[in-house]
């Protein structure tokens, strides 16, 4: 799809004639390719298409599991957005000019031909003299929200107006949160800000900020300690599915110490450094006997099983639920399972000749951890979006000029306008105002 | 009467409205009737509010918004398209467009009843990572969004008919009780204007939930990589119209285009892609 239009791309230069070989050409030339709209437009669907191969061939990681990154990390797709950034940045350089002057309001000071070349145009004859129908007019367009500048010339009166003339800050704050979404991105690969780690901590220890795998970028008088009070799994009634899972903590850091109980959807922050609920492990002891009624010690750690002596049959625990105090397992015979429940600890749970009883649990959790400097740069950056699309939507510019000069027992009146987005807006109104005119 | 069957219930009676909606608006393209077309417009109310209803019953039922899967997402989806209808009739005053509208509603709830299994169906609890109040706005942007794309979908395929009947010289009655093809080129665009916005709250939201949810906005996930693609799509189709004036006939293809990516994003994903979206297709 974005392979064709890639071919019309020598067209794209406008302006400049190619064959001027002087430096000052050249520039010009690339200047206004990389400004071009053309070139934004392909650049869009360029990134469109190269994102779509990222879905659809997607590379793995050494444990087969889809790494979507790598992919949108090449050089080759960095470089489609940077070309991107850098078009936008040009073209809204190019356009300062066009914003001010478009801020500023259109200039009365046109030629009757002007206006009749306006494709929304019309020629009104009526009755009274130009200084009337001028103040007429006025008045029309003032009423349907127009600002309105005017020039005189003898008898001709001119008039221009616009309305919606702030929808033009709407592409440019648009514009500018890409760049400063961009700018996050950047942020966060260079590396030179952040970190992605780990923290692995076990139930009843606490452990410093430098433990966490990965940690990088982060101010030693940032540092603190975090202890691990309990981690917590939920089971909804019925005991099947999780509810959600829990860990309760308690930030050490001097005077700003506190308990904070984490969970999915509820990261810890503190000094900048964001702590998610990611995973979580378990350590089970207890004993097992088989039909020698000979007990066995094990301790294993979840999904890891205990098999009785004399038996075919395999524990493996699961999880554990801390409300009830219960263990969660499969009992395999052979490769047959033949239980899944839950057990209470301390509980011995027999399969004929067979039984277990779990004694401990100790748990620890995972937390994703990380710094993000770019995170509040985004969510500026998507206010700005957001901001800037439902300006450049709800405002939306009519412009309409009008030229008024005396005729024989009355005056002319030559009256158009051009509107980009709202041209039914802009015909209704011109509509409005020549029926009021001829009402006369 | 227990909720579940409500619940049942309106699903049922919304079926049958949009279906007899869509079937008198498409009578209506060959046979000229304004009291006819009237019960369309009062079928397509009804089949909103029960709609609606089956939306407030699955909350009530489940105890949370219910945007939680493939069901419920498609149920949002419908009433965003019944209720882009009934803005886009009040405004414009064209019943005909709902002959291009309601029918693409209708065929996702007949796609349900005839290829969803009941335990998809059914109101299930919430994993973890789906237990916050982002996602409730995710879904509901999502619904208004999908809406109106679906909306400038059925008025750029009008656009397309009138154009070629126009062009083939045809007289019928069909092709002049369309609205005009400024009006339908008008109307898509409008329509896209209120999409496009909601589609970018769309994204923002998902990356805000994804931060609280995985500490991580943007993970280049399948179904996060289509809807940036859908948005590029849209975002090119805006620059052409404004920039080179892309109306008409260019822009009802880009518009068609577009939907294409939408469903994409919706359906395809789901069942060609696999990822951490992988719960909204059951």
């Amino acid at each position: 799809m974005a392979k064709k239009p890639v071919k019309e791309e020598p067209n794209v230069s406008p302006g400049e004639s190619r064959d001027s070989a002087d430096d000052r050409g050249i520039i010009n030339t690339i200047w206004n390719f990389l400004s071009s709209m053309k070139l934004g437009i392909i650049l869009l669907l360029i990134l469109a298409a190269a994102s779509i191969i990222g879905t659809v061939w997607v590379p793995r990681d050494m444990y087969g599991q889809p790494d979507y990154l790598r992919f949108y990390n090449n050089p080759v797709f960095n470089l489609i957005l940077a070309l991107l950034a850098l078009n936008i940045l040009i073209c809204s350089l190019n356009r300062w000019k066009s914003l001010r002057g478009t801020l500023k309001g259109p200039k009365a000071d046109v030629s009757e031909n002007f206006v009749k070349n306006l494709k929304s145009h019309s020629s009104i004859k009526v009755k009274t003299g130009p200084d009337k129908a001028f103040e007429k007019i006025r008045e029309l367009l003032r009423k349907k929200g127009y600002r309105v500048f005017t020039s005189e010339e003898g008898e001709t009166f001119k008039v221009a107006s616009d309305r919606g003339h702030l929808g033009i800050i709407g592409p440019y704050l648009t514009h500018l949160s890409f760049l400063v979404i961009i700018l996050a991105v950047m942020i966060k690969f260079s590396g030179l800000a952040g970190f992605d780690g780990t923290f692995v901590g076990w139930e009843g220890e606490t452990y410093s900020l430098g433990q966490v795998q990965g940690i990088d970028n982060v101010d030693f008088d940032d540092y603190f300690d975090i202890r691990v009070e309990d981690f917590r799994t939920e089971y909804r009634p019925g005991g099947r599915e999780i509810k959600q899972w829990y860990s309760d903590l308690k930030v050490i850091d001097g005077d700003n110490s506190y308990d904070f109980t984490l969970y999915v959807n509820k990261p810890l922050v503190h000094n900048g450094i964001k702590f998610y609920q990611s995973s979580f492990g378990h350590q089970f002891s207890g004993k097992v006997s088989g039909p020698e009624k000979k007990d066995q010690d094990f301790s294993i750690a979840m999904q890891d099983y205990v098999q009785p002596e004399g038996t075919d049959l395999f524990f493996v625990p699961m999880g554990y639920d801390d409300a009830n105090k219960e263990v969660k397992f499969y009992l395999y015979q052979g490769r047959q399972a033949v239980f899944d429940g839950g057990v209470a600890l301390n509980t011995p749970y027999k399969y004929g000749d067979a039984e277990v009883t779990f004694q401990d649990v100790r748990s620890y959790t995972v937390l994703s951890t990380k710094k993000d400097p770019g995170v509040p740069v985004i969510g500026a950056g998507s206010i700005l979006l957001i901001v800037g699309i439902v300006i450049s939507f709800l405002l939306r510019q009519r412009r309409i000029w009008s030229v008024i000069r005396p005729e024989k027992e009355g005056s002319l009146i030559e009256i158009g306008g051009i509107s980009a987005k709202d041209k039914r807006g802009l015909d209704r109104d011109l509509e409005y105002i020549a029926s009021e005119l001829k009402n006369r | 009467m227990d909720l579940v069957t409500l619940e049942e219930y309106s699903y049922t009676v919304t079926f049958i409205a949009y279906g007899i909606a869509s079937l008198i608006y498409i009578v209506y393209l060959g046979y000229k009737n304004e009291n006819m077309v009237r019960i369309a417009t009062l079928a397509t109310i009804v089949g909103l509010i029960t709609n609606l209803a089956f939306l407030v019953l699955r909350w009530m039922i489940s105890g949370r918004a219910p945007f939680a899967n493939g069901y419920e997402f498609l149920m949002s989806f419908t009433a965003g398209i019944a209720g882009a209808y009934l803005v886009a009739e009040w405004k414009y005053r064209y019943k005909i467009i709902g002959a291009f509208v309601m029918p693409i509603a209708w065929l996702i709830l007949a796609w349900i009843a005839m290829k969803m299994p009941d335990y998809s169906r059914s109101a299930t609890n919430l994993m973890p990572a789906l237990q916050s109040n982002w996602l409730s706005i995710h879904v509901a942007t999502a619904m208004v969004s999908y809406g109106a794309f679906a909306l400038s979908l059925g008025t750029s395929i009008m656009y397309l008919i009138k154009q070629s009947m126009e062009n083939s010289g045809s007289r019928s009655g069909f092709s002049k009780r369309m609205p005009s093809l400024d009006a339908l080129d008008d109307i898509s665009y409008k329509f896209i204007a209120v999409a496009f916005p909601f589609l970018s709250a769309v994204i923002i939201t998902g990356a805000i939930w994804a931060e609280y949810a995985w500490g991580r906005y943007w993970s280049w996930d399948p179904k996060e990589t289509w809807s940036l693609i859908t948005w590029l799509v849209y975002a090119a189709y805006l620059h052409a119209r404004f920039t080179y004036g892309w109306r008409g006939s260019k822009a009802a293809w880009m518009s068609i285009v577009g939907f294409i990516f939408v469903l994409f994003t919706f359906f395809g994903v789901n069942y060609f892609l696999s990822g951490l979206h992988s719960y909204g297709g059951s």
